[in-house]
Formats: structure tokens, sequence, C-alpha cells
């Protein structure tokens, strides 16, 4: 792969892979250096000539890999994203996701992640995450469960208000 | 509990395009309508997350995994020279420790008083030798284990 292939593969990918991090780790802070750590592996691992539909799948299943090791090493164990300061706070949105996804176990984000953000299929789920498709489906069904229970409840409470 | 036409939700909650029909299916099943709450709430939230996003340079990610590849490259080239030498300073610490046996029970100096053909001076150098390659190859063969 060359540079301006690298740099237009970046400019389609680097987004969604951070946000994807930073959601799932709870660590803005960390997302930048994972991010970094993902392509430097994409790039070293000499895998480079594939099209963009099989790359970022690949990329996802890097950071996921990585994002993994930390948690192994136990690290990012407990969600510190701070609150931002400055930014209008959007209690229907902003606010309900950040707490969503406190409550949520690392997995779950994951899987709430790839499959309602990142519109990725269930087979797609399980080559980014290395779990058995017919696992991901049931551990998504419940995330998305508890999910639901989470955002119900906060949408209840905010029109009580 | 799935319904087939969650993917539909999806896909709809992504683009913004609702068709009449699945607008009213998702008024009716439970499932859908737990989709659409989360994919609503998330990619909005994720939307929102890479609008005010300042990534890293691409070129700086380029120049590091240049330069990750080139110390691979380099790492793996020297590899092999030194798994070699860590092997024959093995092979050769074995041989001298099976010379050694044989002198053990005579006195200390004479350790160094070989058979017919080789002298105490040769017998000596060897023994240094040996020495300072028994330490290099467990340190070369330690370190390879450990990678």
């Amino acid at each position: 792969m060359d540079e301006q292939t690298f740099h237009a593969l970046y400019a389609a990918t680097a987004k969604p892979l951070w946000a994807y991090i930073a959601r799932v780790s709870g660590r803005p802070d960390v997302a930048n250096d994972l991010l970094q750590e993902t392509y430097c592996r994409f790039l070293t691992s000499q895998l480079g000539k594939r099209e963009l539909a099989e790359t970022k799948p690949y990329l996802f299943r890097i950071a996921t890999n990585l994002l993994h090791d930390r948690w192994r090493n136990g690290e990012d164990t407990t969600w510190s994203e701070p609150p931002e300061i400055g930014c209008e706070r959007d209690l229907d949105t902003q606010i309900d996701v950040r707490d969503l996804m406190q409550q949520l176990k690392p997995r779950e984000r994951q899987l709430l992640w790839l499959a309602y953000v990142e519109g990725m299929t269930h087979s797609e789920i399980a080559k980014s995450t290395g779990l058995q498709a017919m696992s991901v489906r049931i551990l998504l069904f419940r995330a998305r469960r508890k999910a639901a229970e989470l955002l119900g409840r906060k949408e209840r409470a905010v029109h009580e208000v | 509990m799935k319904c087939e036409r969650e993917q539909q939700v999806m896909e709809a909650t992504r683009n913004g395009l609702w068709a009449p029909s699945l607008r009213a299916h998702v008024r009716d099943c439970a499932p859908c309508a737990q989709t659409e709450l989360i994919a609503d709430a998330l990619q909005e939230n994720a939307a929102k997350l890479e609008r005010r996003l300042d990534l890293p340079p691409a070129a700086m990610i380029w120049r590091r995994a240049q330069t990750r590849r080139r110390a691979d490259a380099l790492q793996r080239a020297t590899r092999r020279p030194f798994l070699i030498v860590g092997v024959l300073s093995a092979l050769y610490s074995v041989v001298f420790l099976l010379w050694g046996l044989f002198q053990l029970p005579q006195p200390v100096y004479r350790l160094f008083i070989t058979p017919p053909g080789l002298s105490g001076d040769v017998a000596f150098a060897a023994a240094v030798l040996s020495g300072i390659l028994v330490v290099v190859g467990s340190s070369v063969l330690v370190l390879e284990t450990r990678r």
C-alpha cells in the first residue's frame, strides 16, 4: 500500500474507528493511542492490498484485540470519559448514550456499536470480535434488551420532568 | 425474540428513508421499536462525536508505521545469525564440559594439562573462549525464548 492509498483509507475509516474505540473503552484519551496503534499494525501486517469492504472489519478486529489486551492487563476497567466542558448538553441523546454505555458491559457496548452504528451483520461482528456468529446473535439480543430498558427508563424520567 | 425486518429498521434509521409499511410495522413490533430507539440514539451520538473529532494526521501514522516496519525487518534479519551463534555456543559448551569432566579427579592446575597434542595455553584459551561463548549463547537463547 502506498502513502496516498493509505491517506484515502484513513480518511474513510478513522472517524468511525475512533468513535468505536472511544465509546467502547469509555476513554477518549486512550482512543487516539489505540487508533494509531491499529493503523500501525495494519500497515506492518503486509495485508494492505485488501478492498475497503474487507479492510474495515479487519481494522475493527485489530482495534478490538487491542481493547481486549488492555482489559486483560486490567486497564480501562472503569468508564472515565470526562463531561464535555462548553458542549451543549442534549438530554435526548448525548447524556443518555453516555449513561447507557457506562452501565453496559464492554462486550455489550461493542456489540451494540458494531450492529447499530456500523451496521454490521452478525457474521461481520463475529469476524470483528472473534465470537461465534450464534453467540453474537444471543449476546446482541440481551444487550439490546438491556439497552432498551435503560434508554426507556431515562426517556420516561425526562418526560415526567 | 427477533424480527425479520430488524435489518430494514436499522437501514432506515441510518438513511432516514422510512417506508410507510415499515413505520407501521415498528409501531406494533417490540424488537423493532427497541432497535429504532437504540439505533437512533447511538447513531446520533456517533455523528456528534465524529463532528468534533480532531484526529492525528495520517502522515504521522504512516511515518510511524514505516519506522516500525524497518525495525521489524532489521530484527528479522539479525535473528537467524544470533540464533546460530547461540546454538554453536551451546554445542561448544557441552564439548568443553565433557572435556572438563575428564580433568576433575586431577589437581586444578592439571586441568590445563591435557592429552598429547593440546598444550596448557591452548586449553586455557579454549576455556576462556568457551566461557565467553557460554555467556553470549545463553543470553541469546534466553532472549529468543522470551520473544
